[in-house]
């Protein structure tokens, strides 16, 4: 069971910017993904931008990376995963039809889908004529951490965010005292002691959307794209049929 | 479990070809066990020289009445009770009707034959001749299989709303060369798609089984299927190499199936036992499973959890091998399991030539979903 210390979002971005000497000129607010919503949200004054925290992610990072660069062109990418319940599926969907596209380097051609409650099944036919599977579920109870694996193919390769045998999201710390499961922490880097890896990848997004050139407009109009590849996702499952874009 | 002979009569058994993997493991298998009395085989020359080269013994095959003809075999050895039907997947309908025809039983490939028309003569030949058909389907061996199947009849999960499983390999074409020929593989030379220079006979063929477990473990049946190849990640096989296949059962349950030659092996002709050299990809064989219910999920790997990492030979090769305990064997346990049934003990096989033709419809369902780009509805 993951141990946690009241830490939040917001005290690893201060963190973050103090180690780095920075400062920003703007209001910020960090408001955290309700059931309804597709993701995070950072207001900046007063206004809501989508958090993409998953790009940053530092092993969906380096799929993308190796995909487009070192594995010799990829061919196909599967996304695998199961999700807290409360997160929803469509929320799932969103965020991995964004990193989808962004792992095989192409927008969507077309979109083949079955769902069912809160799973989904989808094969994405892209527009350089790589293929990607998503597989996921929104099953997993309150408190459990996201087991999502990426994996990306290619001709002279592949590489994946789980290493070959695992099939969960290792730990840095596991501590057996007096439970017969452990108690497992997952720092990662000292700016950001004490806040868990989801904690620790939402900071990070939020402390680089503040500190780097961050187009603002482009995220919201992307928000509005992913919405509408779910409502064909939506259309494909109902009619049976593949939706092309 | 060790067979004790007791008062059994050896099984005198030929074997057709060694051309599939597998084969090779079940004549081992029986070389073992005192309840087979392996009597004859039948193998081309080219096969015969690459088995004797892998094992470095020229005298490989020396002890049994050897032939290059399975019809010749069989004309030769009345006594026959059991062939193995080890040829590529284009022969298994041949051999089998030779069995057929002269009372012997069979175990048969996953892929008895992706020709229905050929299966359909296939069941017809079984129940005139009366003989014990058995279809060597390994993940049905497996402990993890039974653990997740009986959690999900338990509603552990909940609803179960979906499953997703892949089955991946190496792909032999470079050593096993019928694996690359469509005609070979699939039965005959058939477009993926239209004006496409890749043919149906690839991993979507050789990989049947997150097909049948997905019947097995639910006890539903498909209901549509939607199937897309990727570029080929070996730009020389003739086949399919990656392939993914959405789709729903009868009961709504969602399903994902990838059984893809995902694991990059050494580009060999010349497999060298001793060397023991296969692929790239530190694993060759892994078959893995999510499940997906309303009120929770699982992680699993239903080939076998047990492994090793491992650095090795002069260019520090890096492996994850999978372990299995120092017992009797699965396979040899399966295969003495048949020899018992064919000296009459009673025997309710896991599943019939009848009941695996609905995973053959499913797969070539795939592969007109592929050629169509629609959804198939079974």
């Amino acid at each position: 069971m993951s141990v946690t210390h009241n830490k939040t979002v917001e005290d690893g971005v201060k963190s973050l910017l103090k180690a780095n000497g920075e400062s920003v000129g703007v209001k910020w607010e960090y408001r955290e993904k309700k059931p309804d919503d597709m993701t995070d949200s950072l207001i900046i004054d007063g206004k809501a931008y989508p958090i993409f925290y998953w790009r940053y992610d530092p092993q969906v990072q380096a799929i993308a990376r190796n995909a487009k660069f070192n594995i010799g062109g990829s061919v196909s990418a599967k996304t695998t995963g199961l999700i807290k319940r409360e997160y929803g599926i469509e929320a799932y969907l969103y965020k991995e039809l964004d990193a989808a596209e962004w792992i095989l380097d192409s927008d969507i051609k077309k979109i083949t889908a079955t769902l069912n409650k809160n799973a989904a099944a989808v094969i994405l036919k892209m527009e350089n004529g790589k293929v990607a599977t998503l597989e996921l579920g929104a099953a997993l109870p309150e408190g459990a951490e996201e087991q999502t694996r990426h994996t990306a193919w290619g001709r002279e390769g592949m590489e994946s965010t789980r290493v070959v045998s695992t099939k969960v999201r290792p730990q840095s710390v596991y501590v057996f005292t007096d439970s017969k499961t452990p108690y497992t922490y997952n720092d990662t880097t000292l700016e950001l002691y004490g806040l868990t890896l989801e904690q620790s990848t939402i900071a990070v997004s939020i402390y680089k959307m503040l500190t780097e050139v961050t187009d603002y407009a482009a995220l919201t109009e992307r928000d509005g794209q992913l919405r509408k590849y779910i409502e064909i996702v939506r259309k494909s499952d109902i009619t049976g049929e593949s939706v092309e874009l | 479990m060790n067979a004790n002979k007791g008062n059994f009569k050896p099984i005198k058994v030929g074997v057709m070809g060694l051309k599939n993997g597998h084969a090779e493991g079940m004549f081992n298998a029986m070389k073992g066990s005192p309840l087979f009395e392996v009597v004859a085989l039948s193998l081309d020359p080219e096969t015969r020289c690459k088995f004797e080269d892998r094992y470095g013994n020229a005298d490989l095959f020396k002890k049994y009445d050897t032939f290059c003809d399975d019809e010749e075999m069989v004309k030769k050895h009345p006594e026959l009770e059991l062939c193995i039907c080890g040829g590529s997947n284009a022969e298994h309908f041949r051999q089998f009707k030779l069995c057929a025809e002269r009372g012997i039983n069979v175990v048969m490939m996953k892929v008895p034959t992706l020709d229905m028309a050929e299966y359909a003569e296939m069941l017809r030949l079984e129940k005139e001749s009366g003989i014990k058909v058995s279809i060597e389907l390994e993940m049905r061996w497996y402990a993890a299989v039974e653990r997740v199947k009986e959690l999900i009849g338990q509603n552990v999960f909940g609803e179960l709303t979906a499953i997703n499983a892949y089955n991946y390999s190496h792909f032999p074409m470079w050593w096993n060369h019928w694996m690359n020929d469509p005609k070979e593989s699939y039965g005959k030379v058939v477009p993926l798609k239209p004006n496409f220079n890749k043919f149906r006979g690839g991993a979507l063929t050789d990989h049947p089984h997150v097909f049948d477990l997905m019947r097995y473990m639910t006890g539903s049946e498909f209901d549509s299927v939607y199937a897309e190849i990727a570029p080929n990640m070996r730009e020389s096989a003739a086949v399919e190499d990656m392939v993914y296949v959405i789709g729903k059962l009868k009961n709504g349950v969602v399903v994902s199936l990838d059984p893809s030659y995902a694991n990059k092996e050494y580009e060999q002709s010349r497999l060298v036992l001793k060397k023991d050299r296969l692929s790239h990809y530190p694993k060759s064989v892994q078959v893995e499973m999510q499940v997906c219910g309303t009120k929770g999920g699982a992680i699993c790997d239903l080939y076998n959890p047990n492994t090793t990492e491992q650095m090795r030979f002069e260019d520090l090769e890096y492996r994850v091998n999978t372990r299995f305990y120092d017992i009797s064997g699965t396979r040899k346990a399966y295969m003495e399991r048949f020899a018992r049934a064919i000296r009459g003990e009673k025997y309710t096989p896991d599943f019939t030539l009848s009941d695996h033709e609905k995973t053959m419809r499913v797969i070539n369902a795939c592969y007109e979903s592929i050629y169509t780009g629609k959804t198939v509805k079974l």
